[in-house]
């Protein structure tokens, strides 16, 4: 057996040799070894894509306008502060809505509301519709078959309608809202998430770690989620925009939280003055859009530093 | 032998619900593997090596259930122990090596976070020690500059690489048994004889058993002690390998050899065969063999007693046992 060893190690010699050269230049070259840090290796890949940290900085520029807005600001957006309909000027700088209130303090102020229920909105939909597809793409079967049944029936229910209708009985208030919201929307994620699963679960890796001896949970949200992960994201990212859009639609339609003031509220009770006072309800749209689109310009961004094939040394 | 028997399969079936009928998938396999011994299997796809694997595993896929026989590991009858049981032993005193190096690994995970990932599981190994360990296995399976490549991802890695992780992920608890399910097809040549040996050497330094699922007969040749050779969900043919290979008694062990090329240089080159010989035909589909022996379509022997009447276990040696009614006759064409 003796003889048989020392042949061996000479016939690993082959790879070793060729596999080590590329090793050489790294600066990394040494013996401590190196601490395993994949959430830098993200954040770097992250930073690196220039659309993205456009979307991250005007995010921020956004969050940090509602949050310290109304303290610089210092409009009550609800009182009387000129003329309605006073069109953008020095003295209100975008101008006052049809009780004469000023424009700029409703969108600083509203900011926050519409953000929050964006935020929270695109939070239950994604739990829910992960939770859901999770389930039903792992365990396949009649676990898959009453799920998807059951997500089945909220995707023909007409979805502004049926939150609407969820609005009009629990009272509007914005957590009714963020829940009305969620309630309707979580399918499109939890079909994704399943076809993901579907899609993962059968995959050699999978097998090989459930004969590791991993269990169901370990499998299911160790093992497949990470990889489900990326269309998730984007899913979630897209998920807030529309959660966003959402809430400014029910509100345009009067079902928004009368006592809060929200984008989707200035451009909801302006509607009729559209033609003839257009900067009551541009501004906030554009304020809308400019969320929507640096949520989505984040969401790709981070889809694409996930992806490890993407990442750099 | 003597030594007491580490796994133990008898009269394995296996079918498989196709919705409309049942087919048996494998039909009653049996084999002994001693412990740090090496068992070959060998035969064309599909005649069940794979899920007789996944059979011991009890990971058989949806649809696939196992009709009778006992599976057997240190004692233990897998079929009785529980989920909860078959959880710690896999991984821990059994693993498995899968045939495609390139997916078998996960993707968003490091190599060094998988393989510690086990250790945690089974050896309760904290994060320090685990990832300690892990540099060491991937320094045992010899990967260059283990305690960088350990922070490597997957795909950073070549295929020779990725098996020697996957090997190395199989031995982080010194499991009693590994099964290597054609753990070189998806690789070079000559990274195949490198992985081969890894494994020889491996199981001689921690002296746990291998089940070697290939359809390389020089492969088993060089690495088994005992050697199946599997057609159409049965065994063929059983026994040391030795004489299995010198003396095959089954018409399709000696095809399944005849068929394996040999190079040969030089003065042998005059007597080599001008062609390969292969067997006529392929294995036919679950569900349709022959009354008899599911091999004589194929064999040049098969005489009517062949195609209608099942043939018998023979023993033609000791330990050596075929499933055919020729075993004494020479193959002629």
């Amino acid at each position: 057996m003796t003889s048989r060893s020392a042949s061996l190690a000479a016939a690993s010699g082959p790879e070793t040799a060729p596999a080590s050269a590329p090793q050489g230049p790294s600066p990394a070259a040494g013996t401590t070894p190196k601490p395993d840090r994949p959430l830098l290796d993200t954040c770097r890949m992250f930073a690196r894509n220039c659309p993205a940290m456009t979307g991250l900085v005007l995010l921020a520029t956004i969050v940090l306008a509602t949050l310290f807005g109304p303290g610089l600001y210092g409009v009550d957006p609800f009182s009387m502060v000129d003329m309605p309909f006073a069109p953008p000027g020095p003295d209100c700088l975008l101008g006052t809505d049809y009780l004469g209130r000023d424009i700029l303090a409703g969108v600083i102020v509203g900011g926050r509301a519409t953000l929050a229920v964006g935020a929270s909105a695109a939070a239950i939909t994604v739990l829910i519709g992960v939770v859901i597809g999770t389930f039903a793409g792992y365990f396949g079967g009649w676990v898959d078959a009453v799920l998807m049944k059951v997500t089945e029936f909220f995707q023909i229910l007409p979805t502004l309608l049926f939150a609407m209708v969820l609005v009009t009985i629990f009272s509007s208030s914005l957590v009714t809202i963020a829940i009305a919201i969620g309630a309707v929307s979580w399918t499109a994620t939890a079909r994704l998430t399943r076809a993901e699963f579907i899609r993962i679960r059968d995959l050699e890796y999978v097998k090989a770690a459930r004969t590791a001896g991993a269990r169901d949970f370990y499998l299911m949200f160790r093992v497949i989620l990470p990889a489900a992960l990326p269309p998730i994201i984007v899913a979630a990212a897209l998920a807030v925009g529309i959660s966003i859009l959402f809430e400014a639609g029910l509100s345009f339609l009067g079902l928004g939280d009368p006592n809060t003031m929200s984008w989707g509220m200035i451009i909801g009770q302006n509607r009729d003055y559209l033609l003839n006072a257009w900067w009551t309800v541009t501004f906030p749209g554009i304020a809308i859009f400019l969320t929507v689109l640096s949520i989505s310009l984040i969401g790709d961004g981070v889809n694409d530093a996930l992806n490890p094939r993407l990442r750099r040394r | 032998m003597g030594d007491e028997p580490l796994l133990e399969v008898r009269d394995l079936v296996v079918e498989v619900d196709t919705g409309k009928t049942v087919l048996p998938v494998i039909d009653g396999v049996s084999f002994i593997l001693a412990k740090g011994r090496t068992l070959g299997i060998v035969g064309e796809s599909g005649c069940g090596k794979s899920m007789t694997a996944l059979a011991v595993m009890q990971l058989l896929p949806p649809g696939f259930r196992i009709a009778s026989g006992e599976i057997r590991f240190c004692g233990e009858d897998l079929a009785r122990v529980g989920e909860r049981r078959l959880r710690a032993l896999r991984g821990n005193d059994m693993s498995m090596i899968f045939q495609e190096p390139m997916t078998s690994l996960n993707p968003v995970y490091t190599v060094g976070d998988q393989i510690g990932e086990t250790l945690r599981l089974h050896q309760r190994l904290g994060a320090a020690a685990a990832r300690q360990r892990t540099i060491e296995l991937l320094r045992s399976v010899h990967i260059p500059a283990a305690e960088r490549r350990v922070d490597d991802y997957p795909h950073q890695l070549s295929g020779g690489m990725r098996q020697r992780v996957m090997i190395a992920m199989a031995l982080a608890c010194r499991p009693k048994l590994i099964i290597a399910d054609e753990p070189t097809t998806a690789l070079d040549v000559t990274v195949q004889a490198q992985i081969f040996r890894l494994l020889e050497e491996l199981r001689e330094e921690t002296g746990t058993a291998i089940i070697l699922i290939t359809h390389d007969v020089g492969a088993v040749a060089e690495m088994a002690d005992e050697v199946a050779v599997f057609y159409a969900g049965k065994r063929a043919e059983f026994g040391p390998v030795d004489t299995v290979l010198s003396r095959a008694a089954h018409p399709y062990t000696r095809g399944l050899m005849a068929s394996t090329p040999r190079l040969r240089l030089g003065p042998a080159a005059a007597g080599a065969e001008p062609a390969l010989k292969e067997i006529a035909g392929v294995v036919p589909p679950l569900g349709e063999f022959e009354p008899g022996c599911r091999f004589s379509p194929r064999c040049p022997l098969a005489d009517l007693r062949c195609r209608d009447v099942p043939p018998p276990e023979e023993t033609v040696d000791r330990d050596h046992s075929a499933l055919c009614w020729k075993t004494g006759l020479e193959l002629v064409a």
